[in-house]
């Protein structure tokens, strides 16, 4: 080293203050919300009191926000390493929305380049296979290790195999979750697109807990929409594992029984007992359903490195229960490793990508006081909002707010609060929320 | 080879931040380079960030409102403390399905509302 790097960093810190201040300038328009997206708009302080090593794994909602905000709040002294599989992340948000061509995914692909140019963060598109909880490294896929005085697995869902699942292999694959962002949406998007008013799309829900509670309904409404606007007509059967809507029941029942009228069916207590892909029939607790379009959202569990690890502790054993300060493991305290967004359990709050970037934060505070020696946070407050579609125009909301009861987080006043309704001012807050979310993440769009 | 290890921020930090940086003031003395008074100006931002008693509530407000209040639109960094608790005042009378702000101005205490419109009100 490298003075000439040294020099080299600066002057690109220099131009990222710069850039940052005209983006302020810009945003202050209100005209261009891809400004924002561009530069980190408070630089990464220096070394503050807390120095160590972190490493995340996984680039989602969860992991992304831990990552920046550990630079941001931490200071130069936190070296940041997030590990992920794939350099290109795909919004689970808005995906529904891809089903129906109103978005394309393209415009729903993130990278990391924000994170790694102006926070500082060091990107390493790998797996880890393996955790050595005494010797604190992880093992990657492509060899190597990392060691870590805190770890943060932020790994997102898996699927339980759907069951008794029957058919030829060509006819099996036509049956997707399409449950995160990608080839899947794709998939569906297309066979969504090759239905006549004559056909049914039948959408199964999993019992909870499931990513993003109000995602279900919301994709039988666009989809329904769809069918409406652009076909003319069709069937949408909802079977729902669950004994009932599970967010915005209010906001869902009036779109299914009025604005979706006569063509969604919702059926709940539906959980299937199997499916046959020859003959695309869904066979359920109450019933059996045939369709031209199968969309199997099989129930969840953790990613395998979380069972591999031995972290599934909570009650059902799928998900890594959490300290609800600090979000490190249950499993292992006081071994720095953290769980946080759809992997981790905590009692009340749910499984979507709002609130796994509130929960990143609290965690990020949490390892940054830990690894400074201060104290944690006693009080930490998170919140989940969350904008549905529920035709091409119109949209309805939920707010929640979690505050630590001095046992787990808890929802202010019991509950989450839904919109009255759906409706276009909604809509386009919805856009604003879903731009911000994603530059508050750390997200650059790879769309210019 | 201490001087490879600063960055831009760390000596401006040295200058403007209110934190304790003992170790900085030692890495200050071989770096040539003096920053310039925008400089100075624009890292006060994050050391009121890195300090401020509000900053983790107020991270709540940042997923809509941008990082730290910036977004473009629906921007509230660098409003006065009395417009922010005049609006957020506004939004707690509301009807709360009309409003998304209603249930969130209510969640916090007064004194939480303080501190998060005077963290915002610090961000410019």
């Amino acid at each position: 080293m490298k003075r000439k790097q040294f020099l080299t960093s600066l002057g690109a810190t220099t131009l990222g203050l710069s850039l940052g201040k005209s983006a302020i300038a810009a945003s202050a328009s209100g005209n261009d919300t891809k400004q924002v997206y561009n530069a980190a708009l408070n630089p990464v302080p220096g070394q503050t009191f807390a120095v160590g090593k972190v490493v995340v794994v996984g680039g989602g909602m969860a992991g992304t926000t831990a990552a920046k905000f550990l630079k941001l709040w931490g200071g130069s002294g936190i070296e940041v390493t997030l590990v992920s599989p794939t350099d290109a992340y795909y919004s689970n948000i808005f995906s529904n929305m891809v089903l129906t061509g109103e978005r394309s995914l393209s415009q729903l692909t993130f990278n990391y380049s924000n994170l790694k140019t102006n926070y500082g963060v060091n990107f390493i598109k790998d797996s880890v296979q393996s955790i050595n909880v005494g010797g604190k490294t992880v093992g990657l896929a492509g060899g190597g290790s990392l060691p870590y005085d805190r770890l943060i697995l932020a790994l997102g869902i898996d699927f339980q195999p759907i069951p008794n699942f029957t058919g030829t292999l060509a006819n099996k694959a036509k049956i997707v979750h399409a449950w995160q962002a990608g080839s899947q949406t794709s998939s569906l998007k297309s066979q969504l697109q090759a239905m006549t008013k004559l056909d049914t799309f039948i959408l199964a829900i999993p019992p909870k807990p499931y990513r993003c509670p109000p995602g279900p309904y919301e994709r039988a409404c666009v989809v329904a929409d769809y069918l409406k606007r652009v076909k003319g007509g069709g069937k949408v059967i909802v079977l729902d594992a669950n004994p009932s809507i599970q967010a915005e029941p209010t906001n869902f029942t009036n779109a299914f029984n009025i604005t979706h009228k006569g063509i969604i069916t919702y059926v709940p207590n539906a959980i299937i007992n199997s499916v046959n892909a020859d003959t695309m029939t869904v066979n359920t607790t109450v019933g059996s359903y045939k369709g031209r379009v199968l969309n199997i959202i099989p129930k969840h569990k953790a990613p395998a490195l979380i069972f591999d690890a031995g972290l599934n502790n909570s009650p059902d054993t799928n998900w890594a229960a959490v300290n609800e300060l600090t979000y490190e493991s249950t499993k292992f305290p006081g071994s720095g490793i953290h769980v946080i967004g759809d992997s981790c359990y905590t009692a009340k709050q749910p499984k979507a990508g709002h609130i796994a970037n509130a929960e990143a934060k609290v965690c990020a505070d949490a390892i940054i006081q830990l690894l400074g020696g201060g104290a944690v946070n006693p009080a930490p407050v998170t919140n989940s909002s969350c904008f549905t579609p529920i035709t091409s125009t119109t949209a309805s909301w939920l707010s929640a707010v979690y505050r630590y009861d001095g046992v787990q987080m808890s929802p202010v006043g019991g509950a989450a609060t839904e919109s009255n309704g759906a409706n276009s001012h909604n809509y386009e807050d919805m856009n604003k929320w879903f731009n911000n979310l994603m530059a508050d993440t750390g997200y650059t769009p790879t769309l210019k | 080879m201490l001087r490879y290890k600063l960055s831009g921020y760390v000596l401006a930090a040295c200058v403007a931040i209110t934190v304790s940086m003992s170790s900085c003031k030692k890495e200050l003395t071989p770096l040539t380079v003096t920053p310039t008074t925008n400089e100075i100006l624009s890292i006060t931002a994050p050391s009121s960030s890195l300090t401020h008693p509000g900053r983790t509530l107020a991270a709540n407000c940042f997923q809509c409102h941008g990082t730290d209040g910036f977004a473009g639109e629906l921007k509230i960094a660098s409003m006065s403390v009395s417009e922010l608790l005049f609006k957020l005042n506004g939004f707690a009378a509301k009807d709360p399905r009309t409003d998304i702000m209603n249930f969130h101005a209510k969640a916090y205490t007064a004194d939480e509302l303080n501190l998060i419109a005077d963290y915002f009100s610090k961000q410019n």
